[in-house]
C-alpha cells in the first residue's frame, strides 16, 4: 500500500518517517519546491501534480494550509483517500464543503489530523466518551511548530473565530476572551485568548447537542498588539514545546464533573504523529475493506475527523509513543470547612440535564 | 478637576471592595492544593480516565 505525503516541511518529514519505522514499505514523500534530504525507508520525489501523488492509496497533506483544499478536491474527486493537515478555520471550512464531492468518489477525507485542530479534538472525543452528559468543551493551544504554523498563529489572533454558544455556532471576537490555562510542565500557565481556530467547528460537527464549545490560543502581549500587522521578523525554524489543552464539563451519575487532559511535544512531531495515525488506521480499514468494498465503523466515505472518529482509543494508543498525554487531577481544601474537596468549576456554568 | 479626583477615589474603593469580597468568600478560584497534572501512560489510555 503506497502512502505519499505531500509537503516535505517538519510535519511532512516527520509523518514519512513515523511512518516508515512503524512497517509501511511504499512511503513517498514529495515536496512542491524545496530539495528534499533522502530519508531512510522512503522515496521523495518533487513538483504538484506528482505521479507518485495519483498513484497512491493514501495521501496526507502536510503542505501550507491554504494550498490543501484544493489539493484535496483534486485527489477526492479521483476517488483517492487523503488525510489534512489544515489548521486555517477557513481552509477546514472549504475541506468540509467536499463531503458531498468525496462521497460521491467513495474516497474518505480526513480533516483535522493536526495537533490543533486533531489532537486537541482527540481528547475532547476521549473525554466526553467518558460522560453521560457533555454540557462544555473547552480547548487551548500553546505554541508553534514550524514557518508556516507560526504564521498561521499570527494570522488567528487577527482573525474573527467561531464558538459554539446555546448549541449554535457564532462568531467569536478575537483576543476577546483572556483565560489563564495551567498546561502541564514544562508549558505551565499561559494567557489564552479567542482566535481563530477550527476545533469549536469541528466539535460542534461531532456534537451538535453540546451547549457551550470555545477554544482559545495562547498569545503574548506583543503576539497581541501586532496581530494586524505583518510578522515583524521571519518565523523560528521550529518552536519550542506546545501543548494542548481540553476541558469537558457535563454529567456522570447525575453529579456534575470536569475533567481535563493536556498533551505535550512540540507542535511539528504533535501533528505528524496524529497524521500518521490517521493513516495507520485509514491503511488497515482499506486492506480490509478490499473484501467488503465500503467502509466499515468507525469510517465512512465522505468527510472524517478526530473529533467524530467514534473508536479513538488505538488513535490515542498509536499517538501518545511520540506525544506526551497527561490528566488532571486537582482538588482543594475547602476554605470553610478545612476539608479537601474535588474542584467542581461546572457548578458555575449553569449545568442543564 | 476635583470631580475628577472624587471619582478616581471612588472608582478604586469599588474594586477595592470587590476585591476583598472575592478575596474572601470566593472559593473555586483557588489554585489546587494536591494533584495536578499526571502522565498518562499509553496502557492508561485504553479506558476512559475517571476520578
Amino acid at each position: 500500500m503506497r502512502i505519499a505525503i505531500v509537503g516535505a516541511g517538519l510535519v511532512g518529514q516527520r509523518t514519512a518517517r513515523m511512518l516508515a519505522s512503524s512497517g509501511f514499505d511504499d512511503v513517498v514523500l514529495i515536496s512542491q519546491s524545496r530539495p528534499i534530504e533522502p530519508l531512510e525507508g522512503v522515496l521523495v520525489g518533487q513538483g504538484w501534480p506528482h505521479p507518485a501523488a495519483r498513484d497512491a492509496d493514501i495521501v496526507v497533506l502536510a503542505t501550507e494550509s491554504s494550498r490543501q483544499p484544493s489539493m484535496a478536491a483534486r485527489l477526492v474527486k479521483a476517488g483517492t483517500h487523503v488525510v489534512s493537515t489544515a489548521d486555517n478555520l477557513t481552509d477546514v471550512e472549504r475541506l468540509l464543503a467536499l463531503h458531498e464531492t468525496a462521497a460521491a468518489a467513495n474516497a474518505i477525507l480526513v480533516v483535522g489530523a493536526c495537533y490543533s485542530p486533531g489532537l486537541s479534538s482527540l481528547l475532547a472525543a476521549h473525554l466526553a466518551s467518558s460522560m453521560d452528559h457533555v454540557d462544555t468543551i473547552s480547548t487551548a493551544q500553546f505554541g508553534t511548530g514550524g514557518p508556516a504554523c507560526a504564521r498561521q498563529h499570527h494570522r488567528a489572533l487577527a482573525s474573527e473565530g467561531t464558538e459554539v454558544h446555546q448549541a449554535q455556532l457564532r462568531t467569536a471576537r478575537r483576543g476577546s476572551g483572556r483565560e489563564l490555562v495551567w498546561f502541564p510542565n514544562p508549558v505551565g500557565p499561559a494567557d489564552c485568548y479567542r482566535a481563530g481556530l477550527a476545533d469549536p467547528l469541528l466539535l460542534h460537527r461531532a456534537f451538535p447537542t453540546v451547549r457551550r464549545i470555545e477554544s482559545r490560543q495562547a498569545a503574548t502581549r506583543r503576539d497581541r498588539l501586532t496581530a494586524r500587522l505583518p510578522m515583524l521578523r521571519p518565523p523560528h525554524e521550529e518552536g519550542l514545546t506546545g501543548a494542548v489543552w481540553v476541558e469537558v464539563r457535563g454529567l456522570v451519575d447525575g453529579q456534575i464533573e470536569h475533567r481535563a487532559m493536556a498533551a505535550t511535544a512540540p507542535h511539528a512531531t504533535g501533528a505528524a504523529a496524529m497524521a500518521a495515525a490517521f493513516s495507520h488506521e485509514l491503511a488497515a480499514e482499506l486492506r480490509a475493506s478490499v473484501v467488503d468494498d465500503a467502509p466499515s465503523e468507525p469510517w465512512s466515505v465522505g468527510v472524517n475527523s478526530a473529533a467524530d472518529y467514534g473508536t479513538i482509543v488505538p488513535l490515542m494508543g498509536l499517538m501518545s509513543q511520540k506525544v506526551r498525554l497527561w490528566t488532571y487531577d486537582g482538588s482543594q481544601i475547602d476554605p470553610t470547612s478545612g476539608q479537601e474537596r474535588k474542584i467542581h468549576a461546572a457548578r458555575k456554568w449553569g449545568l442543564t440535564t | 478637576m476635583f470631580t475628577m479626583f472624587r471619582r478616581a477615589v471612588f472608582g478604586a474603593a469599588i474594586a477595592a471592595t470587590t476585591a476583598a469580597i472575592l478575596r474572601i468568600f470566593g472559593g473555586d478560584g483557588a489554585p489546587p492544593q494536591r494533584g495536578g497534572w499526571r502522565e498518562v501512560d499509553p496502557d492508561d489510555v485504553q479506558r476512559p480516565t475517571s476520578d
